[in-house]
């Protein structure tokens, strides 16, 4: 039982199905009607996203609208977006990874380490980095597939595994990378205001939202995240698919370790913690936005929110605090899940006065 | 069924732990001086830290048994520890007054939650996600970067309770104990705990039986809550120290303490099942450091242990079913 308690599907937005006969799923299946009112929710992070920048560009009138804080704000989404847009995978496939923090921020460390202590190329090093760091979400996933257990347990432990390798390669302290100039120049280099590690964000989300949204293999992978029973009849193997989407986070973590080594050049054991929980927010955000639920160009939306917001409030308050960051993914997520959830339940009240009978409308559906 | 395959086992499965941590104490006792390992004061400096990790799995094991997940008590711990130790440096208040203060504090992140998840019917996970996320935002707020010493304007009595020992038993362990008592006597032996149970079961069906499911979800993501703000203010008293990392640290062996206990004494998350996965784990980390391993071997025994009940637990949870 405890096990199959975590197991649940992953709590989305979405009509949490094949959970059997409850209140729940009801009162969600009912909440896109009231979106449909003029894209206001389908969108809602979209004015968010003005209003912060109006409010900005008026309180910090000289300095919010230039194109270095534009750079900055573009600069410091990217890898925070390219291992949230990661995420989207497994979420979508129902599962919880909490482990690609960790594992970019190993990534971030070994390709730092290989750098000072093998004389090879860098591009050999980021091959190697992103091979290591996609073991890890392999070895999750063959555990969480095949063993079937809870996915956020076994990820929480992969990712405190990921941790201790940090440790044992440059324990506590900050190393310097001996980074090649073409390398350092994939982190740093810019085109007009975009610097190319968010060229390349886009690049991959892009491919990610076709891939999810748009072919069948992408549609396999929301299927066994909405129905696992379902998908199984349909004659997909759950298991693979559980595997594949979890060693892809990874995967794509690895690599935006690899960006980032090259955007900071130098590397920290705790870095890489503090990717993770503004980037679950913003996967858990973003499915407000945009679609009803778990998607790419949501979450990329949400991303920029926070990131527009924590700058603008830096830049405000003159400093670089740390907990405007995780202040406002907080405050964002509730707020966003409770309007979300707040229509739903609008919209069954409303059903419930027009039926005739208002258990019969909760059961019709 | 369910008796016949247990009563098979031997108590195997049931009591897997307690032959793991008497192979774990002869390992060490081996690997040391005699007289090194088992000696009083390694009991009490292992009982010492299992206190922290015994509260703040209690205050995991509560929701849990109503299948609610609450992953915002280490952070909530370190708002506790990171506002007692703010407060105690900058007012000269009483430091009871302020450890009563900062609990109360975090009692209010519980209920927030609690009032997100029962009445927005949020799943507590994400709720649990955000709050965290904002009880660490107003540690790194209150702290600014810095860590904070606030020993010296700390009550002697208050500090006890951290470093004080009665006998060989340190204090806090007693609170651990009593809280704990309190916490397994509820869940396992009164109408309400029973109630919650059977929340977390099978949250409909407890629904149709009558089960205020409202009341529930509030009151233990309350509690929970409540149980990390004690937590953290006990680990300020231990260490007399606070920064906004050392309480996100817990998250992990709490949560491996929790699922490891859940394979222990009954087949789901339980109190008493969980205080032995508190003792072990600790007894293996305490081991570690004793043998002078470097900082990545806990984080590689926390996580390999993690990963190895949380299979063990799906493995034995068979015989639940």
């Amino acid at each position: 039982m405890p096990s199959k308690a975590i197991a649940a599907p992953v709590p989305t937005l979405g009509p949490p199905e094949g959970r059997g006969p409850s209140t729940r799923p009801v009162q969600r299946r009912t909440a896109p009607t009231v979106w449909r009112g003029g894209g206001l929710f389908h969108f809602s992070g979209v004015y968010a996203l003005a209003v912060l920048i109006i409010v900005f560009a008026i309180v910090d009138s000289p300095y919010f609208l230039t194109s270095p804080t534009l750079k900055s704000i573009l600069a410091t989404s990217a890898i925070g977006g390219m291992v949230a847009v990661g995420a989207v995978v497994p979420f979508s496939t129902g599962m919880l990874d909490i482990q690609f923090g960790n594992v970019a921020g190993f990534a971030l460390v070994l390709m730092t380490w290989l750098s000072l202590n093998s004389g090879l190329n860098d591009g050999v090093l980021a091959l190697i980095t992103i091979a290591a760091s996609t073991a890890f979400g392999l070895a999750s996933g063959l555990i969480v597939a095949y063993l079937r257990v809870s996915s956020l347990v076994v990820t929480l432990g992969m990712g405190t595994l990921a941790l201790g390798c940090c440790y044992l390669a440059i324990s506590a302290r900050t190393a310097e990378a001996d980074l090649s100039s073409w390398f350092s120049d994939i982190g740093r280099k810019t085109y007009g205001p975009l610097p190319l590690p968010v060229i390349l964000l886009a690049l991959l989300a892009s491919l990610v939202h076709v891939w999810l949204e748009h072919t069948a293999s992408g549609r396999r992978f929301r299927l066994v995240g909405s129905n696992p029973e379902a998908a199984r009849m349909a004659g997909i193997d759950v298991a693979r698919t559980q595997t594949i989407a979890l060693t892809f986070s990874s995967f794509v973590a690895g690599v935006a370790g690899v960006i980032w080594t090259a955007q900071l050049g130098f590397g920290n054991s705790i870095n890489g913690s503090n990717l993770l929980f503004p980037a679950i927010s913003a996967v858990l955000l973003g499915s407000t936005q945009v679609r009803h639920r778990i998607n790419v160009p949501g979450t990329v939306l949400a991303v920029l929110i926070i990131q527009t917001a924590v700058t603008g409030f830096n830049l405000h308050e003159g400093g670089t605090a740390a907990w405007p960051a995780n202040a406002f993914s907080g405050v964002l997520l509730l707020a966003a899940v409770s309007i979300v959830a707040w229509n739903g339940r609008r919209q069954l009240r409303l059903a419930a006065q027009q039926a005739a009978e208002p258990s019969d409308a909760a059961n019709r559906v | 069924m369910r008796s016949t395959a247990r009563a098979r086992t031997a108590g195997l499965t049931r009591f897997s732990g307690l032959y793991v941590l008497a192979i774990v104490v002869l390992v060490f006792w081996r690997l040391l001086r005699p007289g090194v390992w088992v000696s009083s004061q390694n009991v009490s400096v292992i009982l010492s830290e299992a206190s922290v990790v015994g509260l703040l799995a209690v205050a995991a094991v509560i929701p849990l048994s109503a299948s609610l997940l609450d992953i915002s008590f280490a952070n909530v711990a370190g708002f506790a520890m990171g506002l007692t130790a703010y407060l105690a440096l900058h007012t000269g208040w009483n430091t009871w007054l302020i450890g009563a203060l900062a609990v109360a504090a975090s009692a209010g992140f519980g209920l927030l939650s609690g009032l997100l998840v029962a009445v927005l019917e949020l799943p507590s996970l994400i709720v649990t996600l955000g709050v965290s996320s904002v009880a660490l935002a107003a540690t790194q707020y209150l702290l600014d970067g810095q860590t904070l010493y606030p020993r010296a304007r700390l009550a002697p009595s208050f500090l006890s309770l951290g470093t004080g020992q009665w006998g060989p038993i340190p204090i806090a362990t007693f609170v651990l104990a009593g809280i704990g008592l309190a916490a397994w006597a509820w869940i396992e032996h009164t109408p309400s705990g029973r109630r919650l149970l059977a929340l977390g079961g099978n949250a409909n069906a407890a629904r149709l039986a009558g089960v205020r499911s409202f009341r529930y979800q509030v009151l233990c993501l309350t509690l929970s809550a409540t149980l990390s703000g004690i937590g953290g203010v006990v680990l300020l008293a231990t260490i007399g120290t606070a920064d906004d990392v050392s309480a996100s640290g817990y998250l992990l062996p709490v949560i491996a303490a929790v699922f490891l206990g859940s394979t222990q004494i009954k087949s789901r998350f339980n109190v008493a099942g969980t205080f032995v996965g508190v003792i072990l784990i600790q007894t293996g980390i305490h081991g570690i450091e004793l043998k002078g391993f470097d900082q990545w071997v806990n984080y590689v025994f926390d996580g390999a242990v993690l990963i190895v009940a949380v299979i063990v637990s799906r493995r034995s949870s068979k015989y639940a079913f």
